[in-house]
C-alpha cells in the first residue's frame, strides 16, 4: 500500500486523540481526587478524646495554659478522677463530658452569640423532648456545642481565612454534608475552597459563626447577601446557593418552586448537549468511514 | 496527491474581515473555555494549575471577561458587515451562496448521510456553504448569544435581579455551563478534526488564515466526492 500524502499520518492523528483522551480521564480522575481530599484534611482535625498528644498541643492556639487552667483542679470540682474499673470508662464522649461554659471565661462574645444561636437552641429543643430514637441516640449527633466544631488542644492560631475556610467546610460537613456539596458546587465554594480566594464567602461569612443562622428570613439572607453585593435588591435573595432538594424543608415553598425549575432545565441542557453530541459525533465518524474507505479505494 | 501551496490566482474563499475575526474568535474562545473550565472544574488539579498559572481567580474573571468582549464583539462586526454585504455590496441574502437554511439542506442531509452509508455513488452537490456549514454558523451564532446573555446576568447579578427572580441567576448558570461543554467539545474536537485532521485536508486547510481555497477544493475533485 502506497500512502504518497504523508506516510505514517494515521499515528500521528491517533497519538493526539490518545492525548486528548488521556488527559480527559486525568481531568476527571483528579477532580474526584482532589475533593476527597479536602475532606479527609478536614476531618483530621478531629476531636478531643481522653488523651492529649502534648506535642501537637505545644503548637496549639490554648498551649500556653495550663491543664487546669481549663479543667480545674479535682479538689474544686470535688469529682474524683474516672474509675478505671467502670464499664464506661474511656468509653464516653470526651466532648460531651466537658463542661463547655468554661470557655467563656475568655470567649465571652462568642459564647453569647452561641447561646442565642441555632445550634444552643437546638441543643436546648433536644433536652426538653428528644426526638431521636433512644436506641440510636449514641450513634446520631446531637446538636453540637464548642467543642464539636473547635478543637480545643490541637487548633492552631493565626491560620489564614483560606485555611480557616477550608477546614470549616469540612466540620459544618459533618453534620450538613448535602450543604457542603451544594456549596462546593456554587460558585462561592468553588472560588473559596477550591481556588483559595480569599474574597469568597465561607460558611460562616453568611451563616455566622455562633449565631448559626439558616437565613430562612429573607431580611436576614438580604442583610448577609449585601456584605459583599451592595447592589443586591430583594430578588437577589432568591439566588438559590444550596441548590439541592435534600435541603429544601416542605415550609420553603419558593425555594422548591425554584429548584423545580433548575431542575428541569438542567434535564433540558443535559438532553440538548447528548443530542447535539450524538448527532455531531455519529455524522463525523461516518464521514471519517467513507472518507478513509475512498482513500484506500483510491490507492 | 499532496495538493501544493496556493497559488495567487486560486479563488478567494474569505475575506480579509472574515480571516481576521476568525482569528479572533478563535483566541478569544480558546480564552473563555480555559478561564471557564477552570472555574466550573476547580476541584481538579489542573483547573488550579492554571489558575495559578494566569495569578489567580481575580485575573482570570478579568480575562474571561475580556475574552468575552472581544469574542461578542466579532459577532456585532460581523453582524453589521451582514447589512453591509446586502445594502453596499448588493448582496443576497437569498439563493445558492446564502447561509440561510433552506429545505434543500435537509434533503442533503439524508443524501449525504445515504453516500457515507454506501447507499448513494456520491455526495450531493452543495451549495456555496453545506449543510454543515450552516450548522456550524447557526450554532455558533446561537450559542454566541446565549452565552452572551446569561453571561451577563452570571456577571450582573445584582442589576438583573432587579427585574427577574433570583433563581434565574442559576438557570443562567447552567445554561452557561452546558452551552460551553457542548460549544468546546464541537469546536475543540468535532471542528477541529473535521476541517483539518480528516483524510482529505490532512494536516491543516489553511483556508480561514490565507483566504485562497485550497486543500479541500483539490482535494475533493481529485478524489471526486
Amino acid at each position: 500500500m502506497n500512502y504518497p500524502n504523508a506516510p505514517g499520518k494515521s499515528p500521528k492523528t491517533c497519538c493526539a486523540y490518545a492525548a486528548m483522551l488521556f488527559a480527559t480521564v486525568l481531568v476527571l480522575l483528579s477532580g474526584s481526587d482532589v475533593k476527597a481530599n479536602t475532606m479527609r484534611t478536614s476531618l483530621a482535625t478531629g476531636e478531643s478524646t481522653w488523651f492529649v498528644n502534648m506535642q501537637r498541643f505545644a503548637q496549639s492556639a490554648h498551649s500556653a495554659f495550663t491543664c487546669d487552667e481549663c479543667h480545674g483542679s479535682m479538689l474544686e470540682s470535688g469529682r474524683q478522677h474516672p474509675d478505671e474499673t467502670r464499664p464506661d470508662f474511656l468509653k464516653r464522649s470526651a466532648t460531651q463530658a466537658y463542661d463547655y461554659r468554661r470557655c467563656r471565661k475568655c470567649h465571652e462574645l462568642a459564647f453569647k452569640r452561641y447561646q442565642t444561636g441555632g445550634h444552643a437552641k437546638a441543643r436546648q429543643e433536644e433536652k426538653t423532648k428528644p426526638k431521636l430514637n433512644p436506641d440510636r441516640a449514641a450513634e446520631l449527633r446531637t446538636a453540637p456545642t464548642c467543642g464539636d466544631c473547635h478543637n480545643s488542644h490541637y487548633v492552631r492560631s493565626g491560620r489564614t481565612r483560606i485555611d480557616v475556610g477550608r477546614a470549616m467546610v469540612g466540620v459544618c460537613g459533618r453534620c450538613h454534608p448535602a450543604h457542603t456539596s451544594s456549596y462546593l458546587d456554587n460558585i462561592h465554594g468553588k472560588l473559596g475552597v477550591h481556588l483559595a480566594n480569599a474574597e469568597a464567602a465561607f460558611c460562616s461569612d453568611c451563616h455566622g459563626a455562633h449565631t448559626v443562622d439558616a437565613l430562612k428570613k429573607q431580611e436576614n439572607a438580604l442583610t448577609v447577601c449585601r456584605r459583599c453585593h451592595h447592589q443586591a435588591g430583594e430578588k437577589f435573595t432568591g439566588i438559590v446557593v444550596h441548590a439541592s432538594l435534600d435541603l429544601v424543608s416542605a415550609a420553603q415553598t419558593e425555594t422548591k418552586k425554584s429548584l423545580v425549575w433548575i431542575q428541569r432545565i438542567r434535564w433540558m441542557a443535559i438532553a440538548m448537549v447528548a443530542l447535539s453530541l450524538a448527532f455531531f459525533i455519529g455524522h463525523s465518524f461516518l464521514w471519517l468511514l467513507r472518507e478513509i474507505h475512498e482513500k484506500l479505494r483510491k490507492h | 496527491m499532496q495538493p501544493g501551496p496556493h497559488s495567487s490566482d486560486s479563488p478567494i474563499r474569505f475575506s480579509v474581515l472574515h480571516r481576521f475575526l476568525h482569528l479572533v474568535v478563535m483566541i478569544g474562545f480558546t480564552g473563555l473555555a480555559l478561564t471557564g473550565f477552570s472555574l466550573a472544574f476547580s476541584a481538579t488539579a489542573p483547573a488550579r494549575a492554571f489558575m495559578w498559572l494566569v495569578g489567580g481567580t481575580g485575573h482570570a474573571a478579568w480575562l474571561h471577561r475580556f475574552c468575552a468582549v472581544i469574542t461578542y464583539g466579532c459577532v456585532v462586526v460581523h453582524a453589521f458587515w451582514f447589512l453591509y454585504f446586502k445594502w453596499c455590496l448588493d448582496g443576497r441574502w437569498t439563493g445558492p451562496d446564502s447561509i440561510f437554511p433552506v429545505r434543500k439542506d435537509f434533503k442533503d442531509l439524508r443524501h449525504n448521510l445515504a453516500y457515507f452509508l454506501g447507499r448513494e455513488k456520491s455526495p450531493p452537490a452543495f451549495d456555496k456553504f453545506s449543510y454543515i456549514d450552516k450548522i456550524d454558523y447557526w450554532a455558533l451564532f446561537m450559542g454566541m448569544n446565549t452565552m452572551g446573555i446569561t453571561g451577563l446576568v452570571l456577571w450582573f447579578p445584582e442589576w438583573f435581579t432587579r427585574y427577574l427572580p433570583g433563581y434565574f441567576v442559576n438557570i443562567a448558570q447552567l445554561l452557561h455551563f452546558f452551552e460551553a461543554l457542548l460549544a468546546v467539545v464541537v469546536k475543540f474536537f468535532i471542528h477541529i478534526g473535521m476541517a483539518h485532521f480528516r483524510p482529505a485536508v490532512y494536516p491543516a486547510d489553511t483556508s480561514i488564515f490565507t483566504g485562497r481555497s485550497s486543500h479541500e477544493q483539490t482535494t475533493r475533485e481529485e478524489l471526486k466526492i
